[in-house]
């Protein structure tokens, strides 16, 4: 039975400068939830989503030695990833689309138990409704609310990935919440108890 | 076993040659940022300090604390320096951001700390009398600049409202002399009854007067005269 050592981060990042089939552990490792973190800001494609992660992993290959080892690993891979698939939005001057269908439930649960959203998350108001009011939610929302209510991150981890202050990252959160509980009343979903 | 991705990944590396760009390269970006940031710095303090000598020099010379009327007051404006400060505190502002840590930083954050720093730094200069030697290096050496700002020089450089400065060319008598202002016109100056006698004339001293233009001619009669201090 063979007994691999799980590297950390910074030790596979070190291990790429002499042997660069050691990055091939760095994409194993971040493929999946970067996959997801794509899909989730809009890119839809499959075939989309594949260009854009492998132009992802060469940025971040290319630019190892910007890595800073005071910031978690997984936050700069975002912050690359974040802004490699809305460049690829601009490239393509397409309007991102909105998140799968799988992840709305899972959004909701997240803004339940964060906020008062409760009554949202426990009568499953249809989810092409609340798809259509996530649509007319600005970019700048949407990409904190992501961040934070699927892919779960802190708000110090939000500020690293999406370069601005913690304070503006609480802010926008806020303001989200509140463009979103006001669309969705738009559309007769009560979201108080 | 390495996934599909990994492997493209590794096979284009391989094919492109693609290798990481050296570390010096950001270690060179980094510093360039924090050189902008200082620069912007510096300059905004040269900006301030030139603002500073405008405004006392101005008063220095015996101008009226409330100027004379609007235009006048739109002219005391320095808007070559507001523009140039401004400028830079964006400029340092943008750079800040770039640099390591500087995007932890709220907008207001570094934009008051900017201004700060450039007004504390602007009146070290100012007191230095940097604020001076800048404002008379652009005043000689950058075509322009003396037209879009409005110094003392100027404010006393107006006798359609009872303004005039400039150096003794030649003298009649104690009461009547001629002048060439700071703008290199010539002007002939008649010293009123009321202060005839409280001035002596003296060729190619500086002086400032208080008075009337005698339309049409260039004829300018003083009310009162005093040495012009640089």
């Amino acid at each position: 039975m063979s007994t691999e050592i799980i590297k950390t981060d910074q030790e596979l990042v070190t291990a790429t400068f002499s042997d660069r089939h050691a990055f091939s552990k760095i994409v194993e490792r971040y493929e999946v939830p970067i996959r997801r973190y794509v899909k989730r800001l809009g890119c839809k494609d499959n075939n989309d989503t594949d260009d854009v992660l492998q132009e992802i992993f060469i940025k971040v290959f290319v630019n190892l030695n910007d890595y800073d080892p005071d910031l978690k690993f997984s936050s700069w891979l975002y912050r690359i990833a974040h802004n490699e698939t809305i460049s690829f939005f601009r490239k393509k001057n397409v309007r991102p689309n909105v998140l799968n269908m799988e992840d709305t439930e899972e959004f909701f649960d997240n803004l339940a138990d964060d906020t008062d959203f409760v009554e949202l998350a426990r009568k499953r108001y249809d989810a092409q409704i609340i798809q259509e009011v996530l649509t007319t939610l600005d970019q700048k929302y949407k990409e904190v609310l992501v961040l934070r209510f699927l892919e779960e991150k802190s708000y110090t981890e939000i500020s690293d990935i999406l370069k601005m202050p913690e304070g503006t990252v609480a802010t926008l959160i806020n303001r989200g919440k509140k463009e979103l509980k006001i669309a969705l009343e738009a559309k007769g979903i009560k979201i108080y108890e | 076993m390495n996934s599909d991705l990994s492997n493209k990944i590794i096979d284009q590396i391989d094919t492109k040659q693609i290798v990481p760009t050296p570390r010096w390269h950001f270690i060179l970006m980094r510093i360039f940022f924090w050189i902008f940031a200082i620069l912007s710095v510096i300059v905004g303090s040269f900006a301030i300090s030139v603002m500073l000598f405008l405004f006392s020099d101005y008063y220095h010379h015996g101008l009226p604390l409330i100027p004379h009327d609007v235009a006048e007051a739109l002219l005391l404006i320095p808007y070559v320096w507001l523009i140039i400060f401004a400028s830079f505190i964006l400029i340092g502002r943008e750079s800040i951001k770039h640099t390591k840590k500087g995007y932890q930083y709220r907008l207001y954050t570094i934009i008051l700390a900017s201004v700060f720093l450039n007004i504390l730094l602007g009146f070290v200069l100012y007191f230095a009398g940097v604020g001076k030697q800048t404002h008379e290096f652009f005043n000689n050496r950058i075509p322009f600049y003396n037209s879009a700002t409005y110094d003392s020089r100027d404010a006393w450089n107006r006798p359609i409202i009872g303004r005039l400065a400039g150096i003794i060319v030649s003298i009649k008598d104690n009461n009547n002399f001629s002048i060439i202002d700071f703008g290199g016109h010539i002007w002939q100056v008649k010293l009123a009854t009321s202060s005839a006698g409280t001035f002596v004339p003296e060729a190619s001293s500086t002086i400032r007067m208080s008075g009337l233009l005698e339309p049409p001619s260039n004829l300018f009669i003083a009310n009162s005269v005093v040495e012009w201090e640089e």
